[in-house]
């Protein structure tokens, strides 16, 4: 029998503020254990939260990114569990109001198709603390200072039918988020967090199979590593007779496997209720129309604009418009006077993404800045640099010693085009190797390659490759 | 009717520790604080739109600012246990 996967995402994305979502404290990364916990974040009796307007534009910014209802009127909930990091005992969420609802995201799949994923809804909520585990001998550490966060979670309707396209939403769902800049997108900080739900039925079947719902997975890698082992596991049990038991599991990536974290029985039952603290969130129209108005350009638009204005092909037109940052590289580079947009592209997707690999940088730590990669494409188009001693003078600008013109000129690099010059070493070359010229004037084409070779051996790399061949012919039909 | 098994499982819930010679009192009572719901829920509202809160106010907003210090000293007097900055609580893993 075939079986069909069918997976739906949560992800939690933590909004790029400065402060707290109902509290004025900072939201600073990385600080000492519980230096950004005041009294409204410790939940202390008698204080009130305040809600920031920043979270709910950033919010309303991603509703109308993906062309979602922006609710005007919102409502916050408590969500209630016991656990030590959440302090007030409960989770100022929202529930069956939620800021933003409905909506899609265009994920790019293999093969040029284009998928539409729904969302159900996106809601506010904050964060809570940290449980460390490892710092003392039997007891937990608590560091409040995450307490009180603002996120986004959204959640995708249960449309995607692979891990793989799983992972593309994802992708998809990163780029959007940074591209807005509602979220620095940071993975290894915890700022966008994925939880799944995913069922198997055989194909064919309309009705959804009983699902579980995968946790912990905190990585691109172990998103598609945890919810191919949780399919096959899934498939395994119902092929042997087996049910699927509706429960939590958290994927162990050492393992590879995911394992039973609580069953239904043992499910949270959070008994959610209208915030007294808090009014219900109404939004006016001209509150709406500012965010949208500084939307950015969105990645799509932006794919589509890349092929159509710069001739670009779907592909580096793709990997060009993954980040805002990376899109705006190409187009500074480009208006700084690059001289072909592909060949711009090229350089781009090859050597500068290379170099940032190899380096562990990102796109806003590029040593070489766009004007200067514009001008060492002018020096290949004015027929100053050859290809290969581009690539010379590029390493030396990521090292950061110098101008393009400088390290042409300091190091001599300038591609000798003159003909007389070039003539000398040629007429020296076949000095040096009379047998070969003789035989390449009886007809041998292929010690053309030789000669070529040997000139740009003696001219350190520097010789017009296009000159010297047309040079060596010339001096062939002389000599014959 | 209330069940001592639903019973037992808000206890769990709520983190309360219910005596066994308690227990047939907290079902009674528990059942008839229903009892008053059920009454609630008997008045006709459906042409009444809910009500979330009480105030017939909206939220107000404040601006993005970090205006809030943390004595980070201070307010850990209050706890009963901390170490290097964490508050130090029973081991818990889920």
């Amino acid at each position: 029998m075939s079986w069909e996967t069918v997976i739906g995402l949560e992800v939690h994305v933590q909004l790029l503020t400065e402060s707290k979502i109902f509290s004025a404290t900072p939201t600073r990364y990385g600080a000492s254990p519980n230096t950004q916990a005041g009294l409204i974040d410790l939940g202390y009796p008698g204080v009130l939260p305040v809600l920031n307007r920043r979270a709910v534009e950033l919010a309303v910014r991603f509703g109308l990114a993906i062309g979602a209802t922006v609710s005007r009127r919102s409502v916050f909930a408590r969500k209630n569990y016991f656990y030590p990091d959440l302090p007030k005992g409960y989770q100022i969420s929202q529930y069956d109001q939620p800021i933003v609802q409905g909506g899609a995201l265009e994920i790019p799949l293999p093969e040029g198709i284009v998928k539409r994923v729904g969302i159900t809804r996106a809601h506010l909520e904050e964060d809570a603390g940290k449980s460390v585990h490892d710092r003392f001998p039997e007891a937990s550490g608590i560091d409040l200072n995450r307490a009180g966060t603002p996120l986004l979670e959204i959640v995708s309707e249960p449309d995607l039918r692979s891990p793989t396209q799983a992972v593309a939403y994802l992708k998809a769902l990163h780029t959007l988020v940074r591209y807005l800049a509602i979220s620095d997108g940071n993975l290894q900080e915890g700022s966008f967090r994925c939880d799944a739900n995913l069922s198997v039925r055989p194909t064919g079947e309309t009705r959804l199979g009983i699902r579980s719902e995968i946790k912990n997975l905190n990585s691109f890698r172990f998103v598609e590593q945890a919810l191919r082992y949780e399919a096959d596991r899934q498939v395994q049990l119902l092929e042997a007779g087996g049910q699927v038991v509706q429960e939590t599991r958290l994927y162990d990536p050492d393992r590879r496997e995911t394992r039973p974290l609580r069953s239904k029985e043992e499910a949270h039952d959070y008994r959610y209720f209208p915030d007294p603290d808090l009014l219900p969130l109404v939004l006016e129209e001209t509150f709406i129309d500012e965010v949208r108005s500084a939307l950015p350009e969105l990645p799509t638009a932006k794919r589509e604009r890349f092929q159509s204005a710069y001739g670009l092909g779907a592909y580096d037109a793709a990997v060009l418009t993954q980040s805002r940052d990376l899109a705006d590289y190409y187009e500074s580079a480009h208006r700084a006077g690059a001289p072909d947009s592909k060949l711009l592209a090229n350089w781009i997707l090859g050597e500068v993404l290379a170099k940032l690999n190899r380096d562990h940088l990102e796109i806003d730590q590029v040593p070489v800045p766009a004007s200067m990669l514009a001008l060492l494409l002018v020096r290949i188009a004015d027929g100053t640099l050859s290809g290969p001693l581009a690539k010379t003078v590029f390493e030396t600008l990521w090292a950061g010693e110098g101008s393009v013109d400088e390290i042409i000129d300091a190091r001599g690099l300038r591609q000798v085009s003159d003909t007389g010059a070039l003539e000398q070493v040629i007429e020296d070359t076949i000095a040096a190797h009379a047998t070969q010229w003789t035989e390449y004037c009886a007809g041998r084409d292929k010690l053309l390659g030789f000669f070529v070779g040997q000139v740009m051996q003696a001219t350190q790399g520097r010789a017009n490759p296009q000159t010297l061949n047309a040079l060596i012919q010339k001096r062939r039909e002389r000599s014959g | 009717m209330l069940s001592a098994e639903e019973v037992k499982r808000l206890s769990v819930l709520a983190r309360l520790e219910v005596r066994p010679e308690d227990q047939d009192r907290l079902v009674r009572e528990l059942d008839r604080i229903l009892g008053f719901v059920r009454q609630l829920e008997a008045a006709p509202t459906g042409e009444i739109e809910p009500l979330v809160h009480p105030l017939d106010l909206i939220q107000p907003l404040r601006d993005d600012e970090v205006r809030e210090p943390v004595d980070r000293e201070a307010i850990q007097k209050a706890a009963p246990d901390v170490a290097e900055g964490y508050y130090r609580v029973p081991r818990v893993i889920e």
